[in-house]
């Protein structure tokens, strides 16, 4: 569906993007993730053919989308930008990216979208009159106009109230289930990425630093970890000292309310309950520990960093 | 309906709904037509034919110039200060049609309100003067079909390094462009009133002038680059 080959884009003097290469499949939800500046808007629009490679070649269904109408045509797009005239209507938008799209049976579908995202009574006011999380709704909306087999998206949910982030989360992620749509999501919000995505791609300073599962991405650096969530929060502390006392423990940390322990193999987590129920401690919930995506990004940018 | 069409549809009903340029517009098309129109018959020598025409050959044109540039900023440099146009280059339509359709639709608006402009003038000089005036046959092919044309050498033209240009070269050319059109628009109307004798000859020399460089304007829109459209968008 969508292929990055040795993509190369320089600006003058400045690599923007460095020998990227990945490919994203059909249905699959797929996360771009990177700092400021590391090149994923840069990707999004060489993926559209706005920008010409340096070298290597970035196509959308087999397609250079620069070159071939046909491939813009079965894509949908919300950039950071949101692609919306302020001075015209909800609907005088919809209604002109419907008729360049070729949309059938236009004003049906307008207004279907436009009841789906809460905007119907707001369709005949100008766009410059919306709040931010308006337009990113309407913005979301006109890519869907079209019905495209593959969405781009650049901070889908940015600026969106709760509950508003939460019908865009389920919306792509039923349109990828049930209508086999591709979505290719950059963003800045991990919990987000993480709720969605399959498969994650961090970017920094223009080269790709990982290209993988997110579970292969969150698997524990330590298998012999375990985090607990005790019944009673403000026991950590006891629990942890009751735990640095037992034999082949190597290892007892506090986080928050959790409490993180680590062992010289992964046999004897059944004398961690049982010396904390001596104790008095009661352990709600023992589970392997696996790292946030957070953790995973803060690591590779940090590592990255310090490299430099 | 061609993309063409498209673009150009929803670029009128933009400038339309933007009241207070269309107000100015249809002003400034009523003040020059009126101000000018009252020249006529003053001077002694050419008939009042022959005054009304030249007028027209002058204010006609110079009018929709200034027209078109006033809403050329509106169309094209608009879409990139906003921003949309990174999302329009997405879809399906080519980048001369995007081109093609705004100039279309600035060179349609323009047009109406210099053509209005000469039946204010033609009829404000009739009532004054007291006679019916029509002014020559060249001239209304002029008015009719070469000042669209001109227009549209302009708005193309002006469009055209729009897409290309930073924000600051636009400035910079708006400013610089600002004052010629309109000392055109002003100087012009004075200078023709009554002075020149528009013939087929002049109208046929500014159409196929105009009729070239509209050609060479619609060949060059396929060599915009979308590249060079999307690393000049402001920040």
């Amino acid at each position: 569906m969508l292929e990055v080959n040795g993509l190369t884009k320089r600006f003058g003097e400045r690599t923007a993007l460095d020998n990227v290469t990945f490919a994203v499949g059909q249905r699959e939800v797929f996360g771009y993730l990177g700092p400021n500046g590391s090149g994923k808007t840069t990707t999004m629009r060489l993926l559209m053919g706005l920008l010409k490679p340096t070298s290597g070649e970035a196509l959308v269904f087999g397609q250079r989308a620069g070159d071939n109408v046909e491939a813009r045509r079965r894509v949908g797009i919300l950039l950071e930008a949101d692609g919306l005239y302020p001075r015209l209507s909800a609907y005088d938008n919809l209604d002109y990216f419907g008729r360049l799209y070729g949309v059938r049976e236009l004003d049906t579908r307008i207004s279907q979208l436009l009841n789906f995202a809460g905007l119907a009574d707001r369709k005949n006011d100008s766009v410059g009159t919306f709040s931010r999380g308006m337009r990113r709704k309407l913005g979301l909306v006109r890519a869907l106009l079209h019905s495209p087999d593959m969405l781009l998206l650049d901070e889908p949910s940015a600026g969106l109230d709760p509950e508003s982030q939460k019908m865009v989360r389920e919306l792509i992620l039923s349109l990828s289930e049930q209508a086999g749509l591709t979505v290719f999501l950059s963003s800045h919000d991990l919990d987000e990425v993480q709720r969605l995505c399959g498969r994650v791609a961090v970017l920094q300073r223009g080269k790709l630093r990982v290209c993988d599962t997110l579970k292969a991405l969150q698997s524990p650096a330590q298998p012999n970890q375990v985090e607990l969530v005790l019944a009673d929060d403000s026991k950590s502390a006891d629990a942890a000292s009751v735990l640095q006392g037992l034999a082949d423990i190597t290892d007892v940390s506090v986080e928050g309310t959790a409490v993180r322990v680590s062992m010289k193999d992964g046999k004897g987590f059944a004398r961690i309950t049982a010396a904390l129920e001596d104790a008095g401690i009661v352990v709600e919930e023992m589970r392997r520990s696996r790292r946030s995506l957070e953790d995973v990004y803060l690591d590779i940018v940090r590592q990255e960093a310090s490299h430099e | 309906m061609s993309n063409v069409l498209i673009v150009a549809r929803k670029e009128i009903r933009q400038m339309i709904g933007n009241r207070a340029t269309l107000f100015t517009g249809i002003a400034m098309a009523v003040f020059f037509g009126v101000m000018y129109a009252l020249r006529i018959g003053q001077e002694g020598g050419l008939p009042i034919e022959t005054s009304l025409g030249s007028l027209m050959f002058f204010l006609t044109t110079t009018l929709g110039v200034f027209m078109g540039y006033t809403f050329t900023g509106q169309v094209f440099l608009r879409e990139k200060m906003d921003g949309v146009v990174e999302t329009l280059l997405c879809s399906p339509v080519t980048i001369r049609e995007i081109w093609l359709g705004k100039t279309l639709a600035v060179t349609a608006l323009a047009d109406v309100l210099a053509v209005a402009c000469a039946l204010i003038t033609a009829i404000v000089a009739g009532l004054r003067n007291d006679v019916v005036t029509i002014p020559p046959a060249a001239i209304f092919v002029h008015v009719l079909v070469v000042v669209p044309m001109v227009i549209g050498c302009f708005v193309g033209a002006l469009g055209y390094a729009q897409l290309l240009l930073g924000m600051r070269e636009n400035r910079i050319i708006g400013l610089v462009l600002f004052i010629p059109v309109f000392a055109g628009l002003y100087g012009l109307g004075y200078a023709g009133t009554g002075t020149f004798d528009a013939s087929w000859l002049q109208v046929g020399i500014v159409g196929l002038a105009a009729a070239v460089v509209l050609a060479v304007l619609v060949n060059l829109s396929q060599r915009l680059s979308k590249e060079r459209i999307v690393t000049t968008l402001p920040e």
